[in-house]
């Protein structure tokens, strides 16, 4: 479905159009938040703030990049910042951010392949782990995640190496044989 | 036992897929969403157009430009049309060394004529919002 086509129909005010919206990216910006935040009431309350800040400046859209990329750029922009007030609060909060195991137990249930990604990732930076995310997941070009993250080109592409490269060592020493197993059993 | 490589990356990562909320974060979102007003893009369409404004600064520069050059190569002196020409000269020459003023000047109303435009421009577009 074309979502721009969608967008004078939620600029005249027609609510339903934006439902569709948050239909089709709802897991894409949680998934942002959630690698930036590594925690699952913190995602879920920067994904929807994330859509209020998108939906208010919609009209601000221009049409140069692509919509899902305007987007996640609002997603992420708002998961760093919830990051960075969330570090000014309680150290309790901060406790939740140490032990990513924790927040990984519904992902282990739901999907084993997620649980072992997550962990991983958990070992990255938050702005690493969503880095990768965008490229290998929401295939994401170096081009648009420098939109998307306001980093600079040759920054983005030298995260990405150090990231992937970080990612496949924790993977290969501590997951080798089990992400393994999982590769090829549904391969 | 074979090491995990680039490609199996891209593997694990898509079968892994997206994050997945607990509960109904879409009617929560759209529950914000009703009580939020939109804003009104605030993109300014000036009323005079980049064409015609460097239209008007060509012509401006060409002004300053032709009285620099006239008010240094005037002879002073003619009858009829010449002498009208050279009255308006008198009065418009640049006195030696000031130019630079002359082009600031110009610049600076310029400007101030842009600014006024674009406060206009925005001005009725918030009237037609």
């Amino acid at each position: 479905m074309d979502i721009t086509a969608l967008i004078p129909l939620i600029l005249s005010g027609d609510s339903r159009a934006y439902a569709e919206v948050v239909r089709t990216y709802e897991h894409m910006v949680y998934t942002v938040c959630h690698r930036v935040l590594r925690s699952t009431e913190d995602a879920e309350e920067a994904t929807q703030d994330a859509f209020v800040k998108a939906y208010q400046h919609l009209a601000s859209y221009n049409g140069q990049a692509k919509f899902s990329t305007w987007l996640y750029s609002i997603a992420y922009r708002t998961a760093v910042s919830h990051g960075r007030n969330r570090r000014m609060e309680s150290s309790s909060l901060d406790d939740m951010h140490h032990h990513p195991k924790a927040e990984h137990v519904d992902e282990l249930r739901r999907n084993e392949a997620a649980h072992h990604l997550g962990k991983a990732l958990a070992c990255l930076s938050p702005e690493d782990s969503a880095i990768l995310s965008f490229f290998h997941l929401d295939e994401l070009s170096v081009e648009e995640i420098v939109t998307v993250t306001g980093l600079g080109a040759s920054n983005v592409k030298v995260k990405l190496h150090r990231a992937r490269k970080k990612l496949l060592e924790v993977l290969n020493k501590e997951l080798g044989a089990e992400a393994h197993d999982l590769l090829l059993e549904h391969a | 036992m074979p090491e995990l490589n680039d490609h199996d990356l891209d593997n694990l990562f898509r079968k892994a897929g997206h994050c997945v909320p607990r509960t109904n974060l879409a009617d929560r979102i759209m529950a914000r969403v009703a009580v939020t007003p939109l804003v009104r893009s605030t993109e300014v369409k000036p009323l005079i157009g980049k064409r015609t404004w460097l239209v008007i600064a060509l012509c401006a520069f060409a002004l300053v430009g032709m009285l620099m050059l006239i008010g240094t190569t005037s002879s002073g002196s003619g009858s009829g049309l010449g002498s009208w020409v050279d009255e308006v000269v008198e009065r418009a020459t640049i006195p030696q060394g000031s130019w630079s003023l002359w082009v600031i000047g110009v610049s600076v109303c310029l400007l101030t004529l842009a600014v006024m435009d674009r406060v206009l421009g925005q001005r009725s577009e918030g009237l037609k919002n």
